[in-house]
């Protein structure tokens, strides 16, 4: 009968909400200050120090590797140079602007094809004209970076262990070759 | 009188105490604060927003890192939060350049070879604190790669040869 008549009473009751409001009303104002609409994230861009070059320079490299630069002109497009050590000249790889534009979509596969040839170069030097602004060089960066077509990634065997790395970056080194001009 | 009565009446028969129904509000404040909660940053990278300044889009995924910044505006260019030197939409002026150098822009060298001091003198006498050259670069996305060139330069020279580059991530 005690539990009968105890249900009875506690049958409805009221949360008492107003602390609970209180609470979050003093909370929202100071989310709200340290709210951010847009995410900053960053691009690593070492600059080669004129003293590391002339070292590097110096140095001979028993197992010379292949340099890959790109230069980026608002008239001629893309260029890559790719620079052999056993060659005295070096390979250039032209993409033409498009009606004025530059043609991301023929970069990208135009890198992919460079990164399939040479798949252990990670490092891409840029050589941007004076007149290019900032947006294009970060769209470049970019689209050098890693494969935008949804293509088969890029597997090459890793020399000290043996093992098969398959990857879809091409170029996430970027570099600005021509911050000190020679 | 007869309406004063019967408004009388009325409040005495509903009382003179009442709650206010605020379940619905606080339902509304819980989404609001969990919406506010997932967008919270702790970013050490904090943009002022301006006109003179907007950052380019890249699909980068890394975070920035609080290390020294510039700050390159179409109009001035800031060390953290001093101004440094005024730019003329985007150009660099004549006499900021230096005369043997054009390459080398001296106001920007002194600023930074003073941060570049002040952080070799604390890291002298602070474990924690080194050196390290990293430099974190926020510039206009229309500024030619003219200026920055001699930005970079002249950074290189002070001895930050470690530009990062500030960007705004895409959606």
């Amino acid at each position: 009968m005690r539990i009968a008549k105890t249900r009875l009473s506690d049958s409805t009751f009221e949360i008492n909400l107003a602390p609970f409001l209180d609470i979050v009303v003093s909370v929202v104002p100071l989310l709200l200050l340290s709210v951010v609409f847009v995410e900053i994230k960053m691009i690593e861009t070492p600059i080669p120090q004129v003293v590391q070059e002339a070292i590097e320079k110096d140095q001979k490299n028993p197992t010379p590797e292949v340099t890959l630069q790109l230069k980026v002109d608002k008239e001629k497009g893309f260029t890559f140079i790719i620079t052999y050590p056993d060659k005295k000249e070096s390979e250039l790889i032209n993409i033409p602007t498009s009606h004025g534009e530059f043609d991301f979509a023929e970069l990208n596969r135009k890198s992919s094809g460079l990164k399939s040839k040479h798949p252990k170069i990670f490092k891409l030097g840029l050589l941007p004209e004076e007149n290019v602004p900032l947006k294009i060089i970060i769209k470049v960066m970019d689209t050098v970076r890693r494969q935008t077509d949804g293509g088969r990634k890029i597997a090459f065997v890793e020399p000290d262990s043996g093992q098969k790395v398959e990857t879809d970056l091409l170029f996430p080194n970027v570099t600005f070759s021509n911050v000190v001009e020679e | 009188m007869g309406r004063k009565r019967s408004l009388r009446r009325f409040m005495n028969t509903r009382g003179q105490t009442f709650k206010i129904q605020i379940t619905s509000m606080v339902d509304m404040f819980v989404i609001l604060l969990v919406f506010l909660l997932k967008s919270y940053s702790t970013s050490p990278v904090q943009i002022n927003p301006s006109s003179k300044l907007t950052l380019p889009e890249s699909n980068s995924v890394k975070d920035p890192e609080d290390i020294l910044k510039i700050i390159i505006s179409q109009n001035a260019i800031f060390i953290e939060e001093q101004k440094i030197m005024d730019l003329k939409s985007g150009k660099l002026k004549e006499e900021d350049l230096d005369q043997t150098d054009p390459q080398f822009i001296s106001k920007l060298f002194k600023a930074l070879d003073n941060q570049a001091k002040k952080t070799r003198n604390i890291a002298a006498v602070n474990d924690t604190v080194n050196f390290d050259g990293k430099i974190l670069m926020q510039a206009d996305r229309d500024l030619p790669y003219a200026i920055l060139q001699k930005i970079m330069y002249t950074a290189m020279l002070a001895g930050y040869a470690d530009m990062k580059l500030a960007v705004i991530s895409k959606p």
